[in-house]
């Protein structure tokens, strides 16, 4: 009682919807690292290396000292994706535990760590759109862009509603000479445009493989304007020295 | 109600020994005597070792009887395993055993704990051992004093993390 | 302060270096300078401190007496140096050190308190909280924090992080009934990851993702099936995983703490009982190196809310079929007229002992019995009331001998017919961190089980002893060889029809092996109890005489005994039950007398090394109930065999007489090898004509999780029970029932 007499007799006319004092937003990852069981990916979906590969897993782990298996498990996490549609399913990752001899939390530890571990489905294509500084300097926004929308709208981390194309953004992938550059698969596509980026999808789409490498007729990181220097014929063995050593 | 009897009977015999031996010692249980004595370092005030012949207090001060039969622990309390501070652990606490029988009661509507035991939530902490032998010896309390544990940590190293194993791994380590 | 001991028993670090790191052929290696411990001398703060070569400099830093801000920092996990709070000033260093991942070395300089390292902590603290949520007054951690408490005292007053994007925010994780998780608040110190790794050996619990988006978990959804996992509440230095059973009931600063000892198995780890009014509120596990170190079984931790359910609080008649609540008169009468009724004259007085019954109420039960007439003394196991095979004249034919601590020298254990992960789970982390650290090798003989560590499986039953006996098999050839060996031999062989001959076997083996097994230094024979009471009992004399044993009792007083077979106990004998929960036992009884559970009062618990440890009471004994050992004084006057002794102090006087050891609070006294000879010597020639019929040994303990009337009543080991053990015995079918049990 005492406490509203206290109050003064007027409220003030501003009333707050919503509380705002001292309250964050939560914020979350753009992945999710813990598993859930699904339809697609569950532990009761049998994983087995398929002979060729088991034969290099072996090979692979003989690499190691035979206490150190555990030293395998990024290429064989890599074996697995690969023969897996290329995406490491919970499956894969048990079967590598068992492989290895490992707590199968050991794994998912580095299953989810890496990145390029792919724990969801991912569509026949995985075209993989460098954003950082460099391409970006050189237009990568826009190349997003254009792979986004060549590809029906989708947003970066979405698969095409035919399952052929999935597009992510990805961190500098080393190719800043000769950037804006997509990885589709395990190849580089560089020195692109709008133009040629399309062009690259669409031979994608109608299942054929166009050349990887750099699309503007550079041959690698050359000076796309012409050599400036070292034009001159390099010098063979013996020139230029005394003549007891020509 | 022979329980009860036996307990005033308790209650009385030791009153009685409590008197006799006014001038003399209380009982002292603790495993004090078998184990060397502790090592003081240097740089510590020692306190005089407690005369005797302590006169107790409770002769002049008029506390309640009760007091005199609840032994009191002398021990010094361990670090609180939740937190990784180590802070008043090193002093000697003496409390008191609970009061046998109905001295506490939980308020049947709000669940509210009563006690009639005036001793229950009282600590007393001390510098030393000495102190708190002496304080206890000074009331007339009998007490026994907890021995203190040590504390065993091997050397650590971060590199052991890393270290080669010849034989096969008994444990995958990780973080 | 902290002690460092390099002669630690466990085997130190700088040791293992240099056991692995010295190649066989005399080859120079990068690090065989290590191999002997030498002190080395640095300074910190100014102040000279000499520490074990190979120690952290944190270490050095607390033992100079500087007190070090930590988070994943843990004296007993290995050292992971992530959290970085622990940073000091390192001379000739350009940039602040953590402490704990970096080696004390000779004759450096550290200061732990420079405006470098303020700056260093506030800025630290400053990360830690940029996604740590604010909600210490709705967290069960707050009071005891780590974070909270070195936020204040080394953490900046403000914060720079305005995160548009506000803060991390983590999914929960179940981790069973025990453990409630609030995954916002992790910092990411991962000490849970490294005790479930390393000492509970567990290995589900890790961490996922990376950078800001790395969470503690387990990654698919499990619970963490460990009987040690409550310690990771502890380990919490925040409040992201709290104790379940205990969340939202109290804080810290209400609790008042009773340093007791737990006796739900025998290992008698020491804990610390935190009550509020007349309820117990939490158990928390008390570091002692010699005993549990710094962790404490589930179910010492959890299973105090048992103490409040099925509690016998007065003193009950049986009239008809139903029990009738009555006076202490005339309960203690109705006994004194039952034992008259049924005219039991001498050994037709039984008393029978129980898992949870104190020594002090045993040497009175005993001192009552032995009035009357009687030497019917016997125990609530299988085959109890005969006297037990292995005898108890000497204490070394049933204690465990080599001491807790002992473990970690032994180099080959075998274990014989138990499963020390349930029956003793913090001994099994003992042998689990010794089989981590060292070449230890472990032989098992017994129903095949998950211990946490490797094991060399021999046989499920007397014919794998004999063999290893016969030193048939390479374990036999490895414990051969061995320095230190050790033989465990679980309490439910000398329940098991074949174990007189175990025991003749293996006493045997040890008297031929007695250079290894049975020295000044080390006596290799143990036997793992795994009721609290039980050594103490032993060590009382509590069993009956040969001749006693074959008579049928008329008069049975059961003290705490609820393990008993029913179908022992004659229909026309006479039965008092006194203990505290309504269990087995008291549904036996005629006459029920509410005694104090082990919360309720200070007595003496002797634990399975034949350590003696004071428990005290944290709350008074619910309604009409009493000290055990009182009812038994009371009792004794009513039948007019008066005992001789008027409070407790006059009785620990008493056993003083019967054993000094049951008064050498804290201290093991050890056997020496000629008397625990003597002792093996005449088990083998009782033993020599046993008879086997080579049954499998079983595991005594099916479930973890219910042992004793306590935890039997407690409803969080019920739904532990039903998290962990696939519910047969939980008594909760679904989860209508586990409403109702809640309510």
């Amino acid at each position: 009682m005492s406490a509203i007499a206290r109050l003064p007799k007027t409220l003030p006319s501003r009333t707050y919807l919503s509380r705002t004092f001292s309250s964050s937003l939560p914020r979350k990852s753009d992945a999710l690292f813990v598993h859930r069981d699904t339809s697609y990916n569950n532990p009761k979906i049998p994983f087995e290396f398929s002979e060729e590969n088991l034969k290099r897993a072996t090979e692979i782990i003989s690499h190691y000292p035979p206490q150190y298996k555990k030293a395998a498990v990024i290429p064989l996490l890599d074996l697995g994706q690969r023969q897996n549609k290329g995406w490491t399913s919970i499956s894969v990752m048990n079967r590598v535990a068992k492989l290895l001899e490992m707590p199968p939390m050991r794994v998912y530890e580095v299953a989810t760590f890496y990145t390029m571990f792919n724990r969801e489905p991912i569509g026949e294509h995985f075209v993989q759109v460098c954003t950082t500084t460099p391409c970006m300097l050189r237009g990568s926004t826009d190349i997003l862009h254009t792979v986004c929308q060549h590809l029906g709208g989708i947003k970066p981390g979405e698969t095409t509603k035919d399952r052929k194309f999935t597009v992510v953004e990805v961190e500098c992938q080393g190719a800043c000479s000769n950037a804006p550059m997509i990885v589709v698969g395990d190849d580089f596509y560089e020195d692109l445009t709008r133009e040629t980026t399309a062009k690259i999808l669409d031979a994608f789409a109608k299942g054929e493989k166009p050349k990887p490498g750099p699309q503007s007729g550079r041959h690698t990181s050359e000076n796309s304007a012409g050599l400036t220097a070292l034009t001159s014929k390099p010098y063979g063995p013996g020139q230029f020295c005394s003549p007891e050593f020509q | 109600m022979s329980l009860l009897n036996a307990w005033k009977q308790a209650a009385l015999t030791s009153r009685s020994t409590g008197l006799k031996h006014l001038i003399t010692s209380t009982r002292l249980v603790s495993s004090e005597s078998s184990s060397t004595p502790a090592n003081k370092k240097s740089g510590e005030i020692v306190t005089p070792e407690a005369p005797r012949d302590v006169l107790v207090a409770d002769v002049i001060s008029g506390a309640p009887t009760e007091l005199r039969h609840r032994p009191v622990r002398i021990y010094q309390p361990t670090r609180n395993t939740m937190q990784s501070g180590s802070g008043k652990s090193e002093r000697w606490r003496i409390d008191f055993d609970i009061l046998p029988g109905g001295g506490r009661w939980e308020n049947p509507l709000m669940g509210w704990a009563s006690s009639a035991d005036y001793m229950q939530g009282t600590r007393l902490s001390f510098r030393s051992k000495e102190d708190a032998v002496h304080f206890a010896e000074k009331q007339g309390w009998d007490y026994y004093i907890q021995q203190t544990t040590v504390k065993r940590i091997p050397p650590k190293n971060y590199a052991e993390n890393f270290l080669y194993r010849p034989s096969k791994l008994r444990i995958l380590r990780t973080k | 302060m902290l002690r460092l001991v390099s002669t630690a028993s466990r085997p130190s670090s700088a040791g293992r270096l240099g056991k692995t790191a010295v190649p066989p052929k005399g080859r120079r290696a990068f690090a065989s300078t290590s191999a002997k411990h030498a002190d080395i001398s640095l300074t910190v703060d100014g102040k000279e401190v000499t520490v074990p070569q190979g120690s952290a400099l944190i270490q050095a830093c607390e033992a100079a007496g500087a007190t070090i801000p930590r988070f994943c920092y843990h004296d007993r996990l290995a050292i992971a140096g992530n959290c970085r709070m622990c940073l000091v000033e390192v001379e000739r260093s350009p940039k602040p050190v953590a402490s704990c991942a970096m080696p004390a070395m000779p004759g450096s300089k550290v200061w732990t308190n420079t405006p470098l390292v303020h700056e260093a902590r506030e800025g630290v603290m400053e990360f830690l909280l940029a996604n740590h949520p604010l909600d210490c007054p709705i967290c069960d951690q707050g009071g005891e924090c780590d974070l909270q408490d070195q936020s204040m005292r080394y953490g900046s007053d403000r914060s720079r992080f305005h995160e548009i994007t506000g803060k991390r925010a983590v999914e929960d994780k179940n981790l069973g009934p025990l453990v409630k998780t609030s995954m916002n608040r992790c910092i990411q110190c991962t000490r849970c990851v490294r005790f479930a790794n390393e000492v509970a050996g567990v290995e589900d619990l890790g961490t996922t993702g990376r950078g800001n988006d790395m969470q503690i978990g387990m990654y698919v959804e499990k619970t963490m099936n460990s009987e040690l996992s409550g310690n990771v509440v502890d380990l919490c230095p925040v409040g992201a995983l709290t104790s379940k059973p205990y969340a939202f009931h109290a804080r810290p600063w209400e609790l008042k703490n009773t340093e007791s000892i737990d006796v739900t198995d025998a290992v008698g780890s020491n804990i610390r009982v935190d009550s509020r009014g007349v309820r117990v509120m939490r158990v928390q596990p008390r570091t002692n190196d010699d005993v549990n170190e710094e962790w404490i079984s589930d179910k010492a931790r959890y299973a105090y809310d048992g103490l409040t359910f099925q509690r016998l609080t007065a003193p009950l008649i049986k009239q008809g079929d139903r029990f009738v609540a009555a006076t202490w008169e005339e309960a203690l009468s109705a006994i004194a007229d039952g034992l008259a009724k049924t005219g039991a004259q001498g050994d037709e007085i039984q008393a029978i002992a129980g898992h949870l019954a104190d020594t002090e109420s045993l040497v009175a039960l005993k001192d009552l019995i032995n009035c009357l007439g009687s030497d019917n003394l016997a125990t609530d196991q299988l085959g109890g009331t005969a006297p037990p095979v292995h005898g108890v004249d000497v204490r070394s034919n049933y204690l465990f001998n080599p001491t807790i601590p002992g473990i970690e020298q032994a180099d080959a254990i075998l274990l014989v017919g138990t499963n020390p992960r349930h029956e003793a789970a913090v001994l099994n982390s003992r042998i689990r961190k010794s089989w981590l650290h060292t070449t230890l090798e472990v032989g098992f003989i017994g129903e095949r089980v998950d211990t946490a560590y490797g094991y060399d499986y021999l046989g499920q039953d007397i014919k794998a002893v004999q063999e290893f006996v016969a030193g048939k098999g390479e374990f036999a050839a490895k414990f051969k060889a061995a320095k230190k060996p050790l033989i465990i031999i679980g309490s439910a062989i000398s329940e098991h029809p074949d174990g007189a001959s175990v025991y003749n076997q293996l006493a045997s083996y040890v008297q031929t092996h007695k250079n290894k097994l049975l020295t000044p230094e080390w006596n290799g024979f143990s036997v793992l109890q795994r009721a609290a009471s039980r050594s103490a009992a032993y060590d009382i004399g509590f069993v009956s005489s040969a001749k006693a044993a074959k008579t049928t009792p008329k008069f049975i007083y059961l003290l705490n005994a609820d393990e008993v077979d029913p179908k022992s106990i004659s229909k026309d004998a006479f039965v008092v039950y006194q203990g505290h929960h309504g269990d087995l036992g008291a549904q036996l009884a005629d006459v029920c007398l509410p005694g104090a559970a082990y919360t309720e009062k200070s007595t003496t618990w002797v634990n399975t090394e034949g350590r003696a440890q004071l428990g005290s009471a944290a709350v008074p004994p619910p309604g009409a109930s009493r000290d055990d050992w009182k009812i038994i004084r009371a009792l004794s006057e009513v039948l007019n065999v008066q005992l001789p002794y008027e409070d407790v102090l006059a009785l620990r006087d008493r056993m003083w007489e019967i054993s000094p050891t049951l008064v050498r609070y804290d201290a093991v006294e050890s056997t020496s090898p000629d008397v625990a000879l003597a002792g093996l010597k005449v088990l083998v020639e009782s033993t020599k004509k046993a008879a086997f019929k080579g049954l499998p040994f079983e595991k005594p303990i099916k479930n973890f999780y219910m042992t004793d009337p306590i935890s039997r009543a407690s409803v969080t080991m019920a739904q532990c029970t039903r998290a962990f053990t696939g519910d047969q015995e939980s008594g909760i079918s679904d989860e209508k029932g586990l409403q109702a049990a809640f309510a």
